[in-house]
Formats: structure tokens, sequence, C-alpha cells
């Protein structure tokens, strides 16, 4: 049996500054093994732990979709003593990453749906990876209409800039993109709050899954949203990320009643959720 | 002819009956503007309340002389313009309006609108309501954005 909590040791092969606040990067990593590269095969949805020597390790949605061969994308908030370490990491320095962890997006069930995806801030990191995979030429077909909504601070605050201009262009998905406010005489999307653009936008629920990334406050307005819109519990689909250490469901830290969001999750359905104490 | 259907469709109106509606198409206005028109400028006096059929509207507040801000774009199904309703001295709208997209309105003057009201107090009291949950909804949802919460 390995060891679970042994990382793959991985080269940082880019970085990119995502925001204007410069907290948000985005490390471009290849395995320094090749045979790990085989070992890690992940899906949309899930983490990892990125790990840098002397500081610690911290669990991290990854951005990249299973579509996208040879490397990993994680996008990282700098907060804390990991991530401002990572921050000062350039190309060609070497971290850990252990995973893939938890589960996915339920890939299987909405396979034939239509698919909404709503996310904020820089909650929009699998979300990314979950787009990615559904517009691979491969996989296109196998999914309905898909529409975005996505909504940050302001313009400069919006991760994967080129990419969302790049989707909006295309005639196979529905591009809703936001901020609170803007002073860019050029800005050519929308201005208001994600749930007032998904009231606006009125995907249909009819054999349509909602996934759902963003603070809590955001959730909470879009809830009821979606709920008017006709779409049922068990097709609301959240990722909870916070509160994970270890990844593995073994130091206790994410326990909701009976479930560990490590483990169990981040992946989890409104209905699920429902059942669960309200301490997420 | 405004169709039944097509007000229906208003947000702002959706709690309305038949009836209310049928009332209120004598006085609703089409109107049709093109991207970059403004329909009106902070300051102008607010004669109509709009809502949009189609197309994109921009609400802009300037930060400092002719640097303006966009604060909310408004889409199909909601409503703008609620200065027109609010009975001060002067009624005048506080933002500029700014067509995004080719767009398509309903316009009531708000004087005609307060006239319906007087006469139908039941439809006045409903509008009036849901004008109050639009303005509280918009009122949490400035108050969250001041929490910066995408940080």
């Amino acid at each position: 049996m390995e060891n679970p909590y042994l990382p793959y040791p991985a080269r940082i092969d880019s970085v990119v500054t995502e925001t204007e606040d410069r907290n948000l990067k985005t490390f471009k990593l290849v395995f320094l093994n090749s045979e790990d590269r085989g070992k890690f095969i992940h899906r949309a949805g899930q983490f990892a732990e990125l790990s840098v020597a002397g500081k610690g390790e911290i669990p991290i949605g990854i951005a990249s979709s299973p579509t996208e061969q040879g490397y990993l994308l994680f996008t990282v908030n700098q907060v804390g003593v990991v991530t401002g370490a990572l921050h000062q990491m350039e190309a060609g320095d070497t971290i850990g990453v252990r995973g893939p962890l938890g589960n996915w997006y339920p890939w299987e069930r909405m396979e034939g749906k239509n698919v909404v995806i709503i996310g904020g801030g820089f909650a929009f990191t699998t979300l990314r990876a979950s787009i990615i995979y559904m517009l691979h030429p491969e996989n296109r077909s196998r999914f309905g209409d898909i529409t975005v909504i996505y909504g940050a601070r302001t313009p400069g605050m919006l991760l994967y800039k080129d990419e969302l201009a790049a989707w909006n262009e295309r005639d196979d998905i529905r591009m809703h993109i936001t901020v609170d406010a803007a002073d860019d005489p050029d800005w050519k999307y929308n201005v208001g709050f994600v749930p007032t653009i998904t009231q606006e936008a009125a995907p249909s629920a009819k054999e349509a899954y909602a996934l759902i990334c963003g603070p809590p406050i955001m959730i909470k307005f879009t809830l009821p949203i979606l709920s008017e819109l006709g779409f049922p519990p068990e097709r609301i689909i959240m990722s909870l990320e916070m509160r994970m250490k270890c990844g593995i469901g073994m130091c206790g830290r994410c326990n909701i009643g009976t479930e560990y969001v490590c483990k169990d999750g981040p992946v989890f359905d409104l209905a699920h959720m429902s059942r669960l104490p309200n301490e997420y | 002819m405004v169709e039944l259907d097509d007000l229906k469709a208003i947000i702002l109106l959706s709690h309305l009956t038949d009836p209310m509606l049928e009332k209120l198409v004598d006085i609703t206005l089409t109107m049709e503007h093109s991207a970059g028109d403004y329909i009106f400028r902070d300051g102008d006096y607010a004669r109509y309340l709009y809502a949009i059929i189609e197309g994109k509207v921009g609400l802009e507040l300037e930060k400092t002389a002719n640097v303006p801000v966009m604060m909310d774009t408004i889409g199909r199904g909601r409503t703008f313009g609620f200065s027109a309703l609010v009975d001060t001295e002067q009624k005048k709208y506080t933002t500029h309006a700014r067509v995004l997209a080719d767009t398509k309105l309903f316009a009531w003057e708000g004087t005609e609108l307060e006239m319906l009201f007087y006469q139908h107090y039941e439809m006045g009291f409903l509008f009036m309501k849901r004008i109050a949950k639009i303005a509280k909804t918009r009122l949490q949802i400035r108050n969250v954005q001041f929490l910066d919460i995408y940080g």
C-alpha cells in the first residue's frame, strides 16, 4: 500500500498572474517522473494537495481538464503561509502534488443533459476544468446546452480572461459574464450580481443540471432563483471546499454530520446537503 | 398592439391579474433605441418607467465629470426608471441609462400610472408592493456588493 500522504514531485512550468490585485496566480505543473503522470488520473471537480517544503500543504481544486494532457493547472489565491510561499515561486521550482482527491461533478448523470455553470470570484477553477472538458470535441456531443454565468468584483478580477472571451465567441456555449461595477467604457458584458444575471438569463431547468461554486452569500442568493426556475435539489450541484485539510478524511477538520467534505465530497447535490447539519 | 403575454414576461408585472394587465395595455407605449443611445441622463425629468422586452441597458453614474461607472445592466424582463413613480417635488432620474445593445422597451408615463392606481387601488397596491420588493432586493444586492464577496 502506498503512503497516501506522499506527494508526487512536480516542476512549475509557468506562472500566470490572473487578476489585477496580483493575488491570484495560475500554476502550470509538470510531474518530474513520467510514471507519476500515469497515476494521476483525475475528473473535473476533484482537488489535490499542493505542498511547499518546510511550509505545509493546502487543498486546491484542479483547474485543468482531464482532456488537457501532460500538465495540471492550479489557480491559487494568496491568503496564508503556503499560498504566500507558492506565490513567491517561479517557473523551474519544485513543489509536491498529492491526489487526485475527493469526488467529482456527476458526469455520468449529466450526460445528455443541459448544464448551467454558475461561478463567482476565484471559485471558478473546477468549473473552468468542467467547461474545457465539455467543450472538448470528443465530449461536446455528450452534453446539451451549456450556459455559463460567472461574476467577479471588477473586469480585472475575472479569471481566465482570454478563455472567457474565446468562449463568448462560440455558438455552442452561452456566456453571461458579469461584474459588480465597470468603469471601462469598452466593457461589453453585464454589470450586476450573479443571482440577478441568473434570473435574467433564465436558463431552462428542463433536463438541466446546475453546477454552482462561489462565495456562500452568492450561493445563498442564487439558490432561490434556481428553485424559481424549476431546478430540483437533486440537480443543483455544489462544490464545498472550505475547512479541508488532509484530503483523505483522517484529520476530521471538514466533518459535517456524517460526511467528510474532502472524502465524501467536495461535490454534493443540494438534496444531499439539505440532510446535513447546516454547518457549511 | 401590446399583448398580455408580452406584459406577463415583465417581472414587475408577473403578479398582476389579466383584468389588471388589460387596464395597463391602454397606457403602455413601446419604444426602440439603438446601441449607444441615452434613454435618459442623470438629472433629467423622470417621465417614464421602462421595462425591457429585448436588448440591454446600462445604468451609469459619473464618478467625476465625464467618467462614467456602470452600476448595473438591465436585460430582458427587468425594469428601470423607478424615479417616475416616486412622488417627490421634482422627479429626476438619478443615473444615466445608456443602450448597450439595440433595445425594445415598454414605457409607462409615471403620471398616467398614478392616475390608474388612484382609480384602481388594488392594482396600485400590488404594483407598488412589487416595486418595493424589487427595490428591497436591489438594496440587499448593493449591500452584498459592498462586502466585496469575491475577494
